[in-house]
């Protein structure tokens, strides 16, 4: 293999292993704030705002495995 | 042809002096222009009896995140709001000046060292070919390989120097004409080194505060404490956690916003171009993240301050 495959590879791979842990973690926040929404309807407003600020920081861990594909990709 | 142009980091188009100014360092003078109106403008409504419409969408929206950083920082929010109010509106703004059209598409020709008038503003155009360029891109290459160099300390310098001019020699075969023109302008946080700057101000207004508000003595024993034989262990991690704090804040923040640029860049050339609208729902989507983002970074670094000021048992 070529350097260019290879690069290619490792763009993929580090995608797509590393929105693994967080597409878990924003489904179990999502689920989670469903819960907290059933028991407790009134409070909709503050667990909607929470629950997009979680849902924020376990995303970022997605966006850190994104920017090692795209410096992999284009640098 | 059809190859976007995707850069990781921003591109030099002007200078002053010495000093060289990069496309995303002029969208964010341009916002803070911007900015320094709208809030002259806010200023100059609040003196008046009878305020306009504008004024009060935008008061509504400043009065939202006021309350919510209220129920982060209770009484001691009239201290800090102006700096996360600040914080919140130069992100929010910088975020979404990428997405302003004009922004990204409007090219011009890189600006280096060593030949003057290099900064005919064109507009985007696919063949662009142009031999003569090749000897100034070379230097210009060469110039950027020197500085990226000189910054890591690490490397040593000549095996760098090589680096580079195998790098330099691979890049040249694969990059034909388009890559030459680079966007006039850019967003203001696609840029790592503004992310980073803002990284800093945050962690560093964090200790100023908790110097501040517990005293040098209460705020230290927080990092190094040979009493407690607990804390004399979590200590250490309490520094590398101040250290994690800048590079989470800054990656996080040039991820998002660097990555809806690329998405966009991106989504179009999928497409054929009868269908390229079917792209614009993706600016929604980007607006949105702006503002999570900006929202995100702002809440981290309230809730940061509200850990240094608190008193510890």
């Amino acid at each position: 293999m070529d350097t260019e495959s290879v690069r290619l590879l490792a763009t993929a791979l580090a995608i797509g292993i590393g929105v693994i842990a967080p597409a878990l973690a924003t489904g179990n926040i999502g689920s989670r704030a469903m819960e907290a929404l059933g028991r407790n309807p009134e409070a909709e407003g503050q667990i909607r705002t929470t629950m997009i600020l979680a849902i924020a920081f376990a995303e970022s861990i997605a966006i850190y495995a994104l920017v090692i594909a795209l410096i992999i990709k284009f640098v | 042809m059809g190859q976007p142009h995707i850069s990781i980091k921003a591109e030099p188009v002007l200078s002053f002096g010495q000093f060289q100014i990069t496309n995303s360092l002029l969208t964010s003078f341009i916002v803070l222009i911007l900015f320094f109106f709208l809030a002259r403008y806010y200023y100059n409504q609040m003196q008046l009896k009878k305020r306009s419409l504008f004024f009060y969408g935008l008061h509504a929206f400043f009065e939202e995140i006021y309350n919510m950083f209220v129920s982060l920082l209770h009484d001691k929010i009239a201290v800090f709001f102006p700096l996360l109010g600040a914080f919140f509106f130069f992100i929010l703004f910088n975020n979404w000046s990428g997405l302003v059209p004009g922004v990204g598409s409007v090219l011009v020709k890189p600006y280096h060292f060593g030949s003057p008038s290099m900064t005919t503003s064109v507009i985007a155009q696919d063949g662009m070919h142009d031999n003569s360029m090749t000897d100034e891109k070379m230097m210009n290459e060469e110039q950027t390989m020197d500085e990226s160099t000189q910054m890591t300390d690490e490397h040593d310098t000549m095996q760098a120097e090589s680096e580079a001019e195998n790098m330099h020699a691979d890049t040249m075969e694969e990059e034909s004409g388009h890559h030459e023109l680079v966007p006039f302008l850019r967003g203001g946080t696609a840029d790592l080194n503004s992310t980073l700057a803002l990284a800093l101000i945050s962690v560093l207004f964090t200790q100023y505060f908790g110097f501040k508000y517990l005293g040098a003595k209460d705020h230290i024993k927080k990092y190094i404490n040979l009493k407690d034989p607990m804390m004399y262990f979590l200590g250490p991690l309490e520094i590398l956690q101040e250290i994690a704090h800048v590079i989470s804040f800054s990656f996080r923040l040039f991820g998002n916003i660097f990555a809806g640029e690329v998405l966009l860049t991106i989504l179009p050339f999928l497409l054929p171009v009868f269908l390229v609208f079917i792209a614009s729902p993706m600016f929604f989507l980007e607006i949105f993240v702006g503002l999570i983002q900006a929202l995100v970074f702002t809440m981290l670094t309230g809730v940061f301050i509200g850990n240094a000021i608190a008193k510890h048992h």
